[in-house]
């Protein structure tokens, strides 16, 4: 009989979730109202008990009944929350008030109710209540209920403002800068669609990558989706399975597999920064074509047999990571006609033979018609004369450039004076990130030459002076790799940025490539040998060009793979496209293996499994035998 | 001050006994073992350095949250056995004082276990590329994961009338903990995402693993201590209104 109010109690409201939750139809319906008859006895119980309890423990029942009313109210906003019942309109603020009040209420109520029930049931032998064990039985599940409704909402608080702090080496969950730029600068809507099943550990790091993304723009949202719950949307986006990720811009969808199983999403997740980044690419910008110049002995990413320079496979990544396509371009694809219509960049990647007239004229063209142009030349392994810098104001001084102090210890390599490195950057938009960093990051060159700026049409042509030797430096005339005495420790110029317009090439004079040593203060146009001869027919021909010149083409060769020679590879390539808006970073740098020989196996087993572990051991006892003699004495 | 020395009276319980020791040791032992049989791969092809630190802290995770278990069961339930919670009922110290020094001792040993795996990471450290970041952050999650395993364990033992009752019972609440996440995958919104929230490890300690430390999880950690330690309290509490 005493059981009765606490167990109708509980297995009515057990009865109401079952009825809601577990079962549908006639035995839902069943169940509700088993839940609802159990409910009202034992609410109809307590009124009875208070009615007949004697005047000092009435205040106890009167505590219970106004718990179970409490819990009576509560079911009764949660019906009021739905159908058939339902008194506010579905996302009303109303709505969402009661929706989130009335579990708060049913266990501030259930609690102590059930408490307080327990309690009077351990009493039930005895001639009198003791109504301060009740009321201790009350404040102890009170606080536990007001104590559980504080995590609740703690947390629901602490998940909608979670802030998250990446500190890994790679921050796989952090959007790199070039990223985040890229999209602080949007002017079309972009939206991110995670295709996958909820409680998925793949999801949760790609949504630790993605959320973050919609704080950089407003037109940036994102969208979490199970494929089978959204057939339609799967099928506009070809999304077979869960496992993608989609981005959605301009009317185009890319898509990136990242796949449901952590462990095989590892390597995915650890490029997911580059490969957002190069699928952004392709959807915000119109498609790239970078060329290369061959047949000139130039540089490449296959191997030569006679060429034991190190390859560019490395760089021709990094290009098709920026969204650039990467093709060939010399005499057989057209280069002695003219620079294709498409191309974005033309670069010529230490060249060691002459281009030809034709080919000059072709490139001078091009830069004319505001073509960009990235040249680099190779001055360590015979570099030709290139008199037709002097139409884009530079001469280029083939001299290598020495330092002994802010030189590159190349593991397998000799030591070699030739082998610098400069963080002196100047202020330019091609070296942004670069300059960003300041001396934290240098470039590394390997045997560099050194550009001197002729006299040019300043409201034409900008040429700017963007990387500069160490002052530790001189130019090795002598090519001893020794300071000599007639040599000067100076800053010497590495890479420069010609921006402006340039003169397009005359029709039929075909220069000679022939070296004309030039004086940097006393050139002029007059003097000139190997200036083109000004074209005054065409006016209209003048674009705005863009070309970085480069004294040493091993900063972009897999040698050269170094931190700061990526960033400067990226900054220059961004200028030239025109993108340098979308300058920074982009998080893909590799992880090292944990390398370990079969013979080194035992020795970390033992060490770190036994060894270890028995010096503890044999510390403590002995720290523990020394207290207990020290209490015996 | 009362929660000073019976913290100090728990700790020196763990450091002054060669139980402490011989436990300490194990621990580091099965660290060892999984270090170089599962997160390094001995014999297996290479894993990379960040992989291998993840691994790390996912097993240790296991170890913490057993240890835990363990180290919080006799906190209270061993002064039951005994018959000295009846001197603690007499004595001048407060419910939450006892609660609260008896969380500190298990939680400061568990520092001093996880303090001696540092010679793991650091292992990976010299032969990778992990930042010490990375390091801080997992040491972070395990003790927040202990130390809630801790505070459950302890409310469990204040429950308990032995031991061995408080350790199943602890084990049955942790283990209900971490499965949530599977019953999340077969509830329904919004069951599911409360379900999914509660799962003590799978979403809150793995961004830990990985380097990642999110404001959410602390708060996780914290709350669910916090409440572990106000229901030990409140269950020493009833002892007065039970008859």
């Amino acid at each position: 009989m005493h059981r009765i109010p606490l167990f109708a109690f509980v297995a009515g409201l057990v009865a109401i979730y079952l009825a809601e939750r577990a079962f549908e139809g006639t035995v839902a319906l069943a169940m509700l109202v088993v839940g609802v008859l159990a409910f009202l006895t034992s609410l109809g119980v307590s009124i009875v008990r208070l009615v007949q309890a004697p005047a000092e423990s009435r205040a106890v029942h009167r505590h219970i009944l106004v718990c179970q009313a409490g819990c009576a109210l509560a079911l009764a906003m949660y019906a009021a929350t739905r159908e058939p019942f339902s008194l506010f309109a579905p996302g009303s603020a109303p709505h969402t008030i009661v929706t989130v009040a009335w579990p708060g209420l049913l266990l501030l109520c259930v609690l102590p109710a059930i408490a307080m029930e327990a309690a009077l049931l351990s009493m039930r032998q005895s001639p009198k209540i003791e109504s301060f064990r009740i009321r201790l039985a009350f404040r102890a599940a009170l606080t536990v209920s007001l104590g559980v409704v504080g995590f609740a909402g703690l947390n629901y608080a602490a998940s909608e403002w979670n802030r998250t702090f990446d500190v890994s080496y790679f921050k796989t969950t952090k959007a790199g800068s070039a990223t985040q730029a890229l999209l602080e600068n949007l002017t079309n809507p972009v939206h991110f669609v995670l295709f996958f099943p909820p409680s998925n550990e793949v999801l949760e790091q790609a949504r630790a990558y993605v959320e973050p993304l919609t704080h950089h723009s407003p037109l940036v949202t994102m969208e979490i989706v199970d494929h089978a719950l959204v057939p339609d949307l799967a099928k506009d986006m070809k999304v077979r399975n869960n496992g993608f990720l989609v981005i959605h811009a301009n009317e185009r969808n890319e898509s990136i597999r990242l796949g449901l199983e952590v462990d095989k999403a590892r390597s995915a997740l650890r490029t997911l920064d580059s490969q957002v980044h190069t699928k952004l690419l392709e959807l915000l910008r119109p498609p790239r074509v970078a060329y290369l110049t061959v047949g000139h002995a130039e540089r490449d990413w296959v191997s030569a047999s006679d060429d034991h320079r190190a390859l560019i496979k490395l760089f021709k990544q990094e290009l098709e990571l920026l969204g650039f396509s990467v093709k060939r371009l010399g005499l057989g694809e057209g280069l002695g006609a003219k620079v294709p219509d498409d191309a974005t960049v033309v670069i010529a990647v230490g060249p060691l033979e002459p281009f030809s007239a034709a080919e000059q004229r072709s490139l001078v063209d091009y830069a004319s018609q505001g073509g960009r142009l990235l040249v680099l030349f190779d001055p360590l392994y015979g570099q030709p004369p290139a008199p037709w810098m002097s139409h884009f104001g530079l001469r280029f001084d083939a001299d290598l450039i020495a330092d002994d102090r802010f030189i590159l210890r190349i593991p397998g390599t000799r030591e070699s004076v030739y082998n610098i490195a400069s963080a002196n950057t100047m202020t330019h938009p091609s070296v942004r990130t670069l300059a960003a960093l300041g001396r934290r990051e240098a470039v590394a060159f390997g045997g560099t030459g050194s550009f001197e700026t002729l006299p040019h049409p300043k409201d034409e042509l900008q040429v700017r002076v963007v990387l500069r030797s160490m002052s530790n430096s001189w130019k090795d005339t002598e090519k001893n790799g020794r300071l000599d005495a007639d040599e000067k420790r100076h800053t010497w110029n590495l890479v420069v940025a010609v921006e402006g317009q340039v003169k397009a090439a005359s029709g039929d004079e075909i220069p000679t490539n022939t070296i004309v040593p030039q004086d940097a203060t006393t050139n002029t146009a007059e003097d000139s040998a190997t200036r083109w001869e000004e074209d005054a027919a065409e006016p209209g021909t003048a674009n705005t060009f863009r070309g970085v010149f480069v004294g040493d083409a091993e900063v972009i060769s897999d040698a050269r793979a170094f931190r700061g020679n990526r960033i400067f590879v990226h900054d220059v390539l961004r200028w030239l496209a025109g993108d340098e808006e979308a300058g920074g970073e982009v998080e893909s740098e590799k992880d090292l293996p944990i390398v370990h020989r079969k013979e080194e196996d035992a020795v970390w087993f033992y060490g770190s499994s036994f060894i270890i572990p028995a010096f503890i051991l044999g510390l403590g006892l002995s720290v523990s035998r020394r207290r207990r003699r020290a209490r015996r004495k | 001050m009362n929660v000073w020395w019976i913290m100090r009276r728990e700790l020196g319980r763990y450091l002054r006994q060669p139980a402490g020791y011989i436990i300490l040791a194990l621990f580091l032992t099965m660290a060892g073992i999984l270090f170089n049989t599962w997160a390094v791969g001995a014999g297996e092809k290479q894993r990379l350095s960040s992989e291998v630190l993840e691994s790390f802290f996912y097993f240790t995770s296991g170890l913490v949250i057993t240890a835990s278990v363990f180290n919080a069961m006799r906190l209270i339930a061993e002064e039951k056995e005994r018959g000295t919670l009846v001197l603690l009922n007499t004595s001048p110290v407060q419910d939450w004082q006892l609660v609260l020094g008896k969380y500190l001792g298990a939680l400061v040993f568990l520092l001093v276990m996880l303090a001696c795996t540092a010679y793991l990471p650091a292992l990976v450290m010299m032969h990778g590329k992990i930042s010490i970041g990375h390091i801080v952050a997992g040491y972070s999650g395990l003790l927040l994961i202990g130390s809630a395993t801790i505070a459950i364990g302890l409310a469990c033992s204040a429950a308990a009338s032995s031991q061995l009752i408080a350790a199943f019972t602890s084990a049955g609440v942790i283990v209900l903990f971490l499965t949530f996440w599977l019953l999340a995958k077969a509830a329904n919104p919004p069951v599911e995402d409360v379900l999914a929230y509660l799962s003590l490890h799978h979403k809150h300690f793995q961004p830990f693993t990985r380097g990642v430390v999110n404001t959410r999880d602390i708060i996780f950690y914290i709350t669910l201590t916090y409440l572990g330690l106000m229901v030990a309290a409140r269950i020493l509490e009833t002892r007065r209104w039970r008859a």
